[in-house]
């Protein structure tokens, strides 16, 4: 197999670093969301 | 604790340790030693970082956290994810380019010597400090709890852990984090689905929240811009970015654990599991002290969690002050127990006027619980000055030893001491390496072999161990446990990150200007923080923020630009 260039994420679904630091920032944004709908239903 | 809690806590913890040093005999190789084994993948270099920043007192202290002050510290990690992106962006690429040991050799790349010893000696300073901390934390609480005495706890504990860090180095710690990390896992998961199994059989989850929430634990984001309050959104998103970015970015603790990846790839893809990894994490550490609280609404809890201490002092309870505040508390209990019944019934049979007036019954109850609560503590101060009357480290460990099976105890007590002993290894193995390649090999002897260097960099981490041993053995902390490690992080990590950021950004700025402004800010870190009373956040970005204005204002002063001592551009 061969081995992967440092500019290849070898992901399926992220081709890109870019595109991985977009999911890193969107999962913490829902998490964030998530949180704050947590605080407003039990407050 | 039984025989079997005690074959489960020390056979997991001897094993691992032999384990790790019987995989990593007779390696004399200095990159392999320091960095660790260079075919390593992602899934055991994110491991590696969870593992070193997750230490007992993430799994001591903080689920008493969230039982005193609810969800709300899971703020302090918003920044987190951004500072990992700019690491595996910036920082990552600059640090493998340059092939470098510690992240303090790219400070003598790109500034000079005296700011690369500047930056190697402010971590030695705080990561010192903070080594100390990580292994008395653990101690003092298991010592109390258990009867066991603490220095023998202390000093056994930190000799396990120095014997396979300095037989093993970097891969040794590595491979053992990734078994302890697993027995931590294991023995929090099982804290949670016990705990859940615990609660009252007609109490569901939704109760459970209601009830945390009404009682204001659940209150995870705070939008308010009050600087003085110690968690917020905006505190945590900007102090915590500075924070994490220092931490993640140039502290050698964790530097250490990424750059050794089999490729670029590796090591980024091993950052971004934290970073999307550690705000559940941290949020699920602190649910369970939520819903501790919650558990102890049904079941009446000691009125002071630091049990060991209450019994001493009772026994010298000259006017029985202690006995019958104890009665008061748990008379206000039964009635707050009922009164949190009547609100649930009053939800359930969806009568909103009642169930605010029980709830509101039920928030008077707890505020003349938590009255009670703090006269209990003026009591003990008044028995014994020197007493610690913060019980909130010990509302956990309280848990697990009264209310869960025999077993999982010893796997819970395993757990603590596998998260002391995986960030104990990693600062000791950073300590070792920046002594051994910024100090030994730079200044004292520079052409030495790679088992010379490894022979130096075991004598230096086994220096290292005893003197956080020493530190342990002398410290006396008086904050709650994870917010002493943040708070000495966090007034040396703006300073330090300050070096890293005008190395990557500004580059006109030169070692003269950089070394200067350094000191300049961190003496006013030091001032600010003995003077004001602000979130201590906060200091990672003043720090930061002062150190890069005075970095300015100093070269603009020289005039000109100092040529880096080695061009990044062609290394």
């Amino acid at each position: 197999m061969k081995p992967l260039d440092d500019k290849e994420t070898g992901l399926p679904w992220f081709k890109t670093w870019r595109a991985v630091y977009i999911f890193v920032l969107v999962s913490f944004v829902i998490w964030v969301g998530l949180l704050v709908a947590l605080t407003v239903t039990f407050s | 604790m039984s025989p079997l809690d005690f074959v489960v806590l020390i056979g997991s913890m001897v094993g691992i340790a032999i384990y790790g040093m019987w995989r990593t005999r007779g390696r004399q190789d200095l990159s392999t030693y320091l960095k660790g084994d260079p075919n390593v993948k992602w899934a055991a270099i994110g491991i590696s970082v969870m593992a070193t920043q997750a230490s007992a007192i993430t799994f001591i202290s903080t689920p008493g956290q969230g039982y005193q002050d609810g969800l709300g510290f899971v703020q302090n990690y918003f920044g987190m994810p951004l500072a990992l992106i700019i690491i595996a962006a910036v920082f990552l690429p600059m640090y493998r380019r340059l092939n470098v040991y510690t992240a303090y050799e790219f400070l003598g790349h790109r500034f000079d010597t005296k700011t690369r010893l500047l930056g190697a000696a402010l971590f030695l300073l705080q990561r010192g400090l903070a080594a100390g901390i990580t292994i008395y934390a653990p101690a003092i609480i298991l010592s109390t709890v258990f009867g066991w005495r603490l220095d023998l706890t202390i000093v056994l504990s930190g000799l396990l852990v120095i014997v396979y860090t300095v037989a093993g180095g970097s891969e040794a710690v590595t491979l053992t984090q990734k078994y302890q990390l697993a027995v931590i896992f294991g023995g929090m998961v099982t804290a949670f689905v016990v705990l859940l199994m615990r609660l009252p059989p007609n109490l569901s989850l939704t109760d459970a929240l209601t009830v945390a929430g009404g009682f204001n634990k659940l209150h995870a984001v705070d939008f308010s811009l009050d600087v003085k309050r110690r968690y917020t959104f905006w505190s945590g998103l900007l102090g915590g970015l500075f924070l994490s970015l220092s931490y993640f970015g140039t502290d050698q603790s964790q530097v250490q654990r990424y750059i050794s990846g089999a490729s670029l790839r590796e090591s980024r893809l091993g950052l971004m599991f934290n970073a999307v990894f550690k705000i559940p994490m941290q949020f699920f550490i602190l649910l369970l002290g939520c819903l501790i609280f919650v558990f102890y609404q049904f079941e009446r809890p000691p009125v002071f969690f630091n049990e060991t201490a209450w019994n001493l002092d009772a026994k010298h309870d000259p006017g029985e002050r202690l006995r019958s505040l104890n009665q008061q508390f748990a008379a206000i209990h039964a009635e707050k127990e009922q009164l949190i019944h009547n609100w649930l019934d009053a939800k359930h049979a969806g009568n909103h006027k009642a169930e605010a007036e029980a709830r509101a019954q039920a928030q008077a109850a707890l505020d003349r619980s938590e009255a009670v609560r703090a006269d209990v503590k003026a009591a003990l101060l008044a028995a014994d000055p020197h007493a610690k009357t913060n019980d909130s480290d010990y509302v956990f460990i309280t848990f697990v030893l009264d209310h869960l099976p025999h077993g999982v105890i010893g796997l819970l007590v395993a757990a603590f001491f596998a998260a002391a002993l995986s960030s104990k290894a990693a600062e000791l193995n950073a300590l070792g390496s920046t002594t051994t390649i910024d100090f030994y090999r730079h200044i004292i002897k520079r052409d030495a072999t790679d088992a010379h260097y490894v022979t130096a960099s075991k004598w230096f981490t086994l220096l290292w161990g005893l003197v956080a041993l020493a530190f342990a053995l002398f410290a006396n902390l008086v904050e709650n446990l994870i917010q002493a490690v943040n708070i000495v992080g966090s007034v040396f990590y703006g300073v330090v990150l300050a070096l890293f950021l005008v190395a990557f950004f500004l580059r006109w700025i030169g070692g003269t200007a950089i070394f200067w402004a350094a000191l300049a800010a961190q003496l006013l870190v030091f001032v600010l923080y003995f003077s004001l009373s602000i979130s201590y956040l906060w200091y990672n970005f003043i720090g930061c923020a002062a150190c890069v204005l005075f970095s300015l204002l100093i070269q603009a002063a020289l005039g000109s630009t100092n040529p880096p001592a080695q061009s990044l551009a062609t290394s």
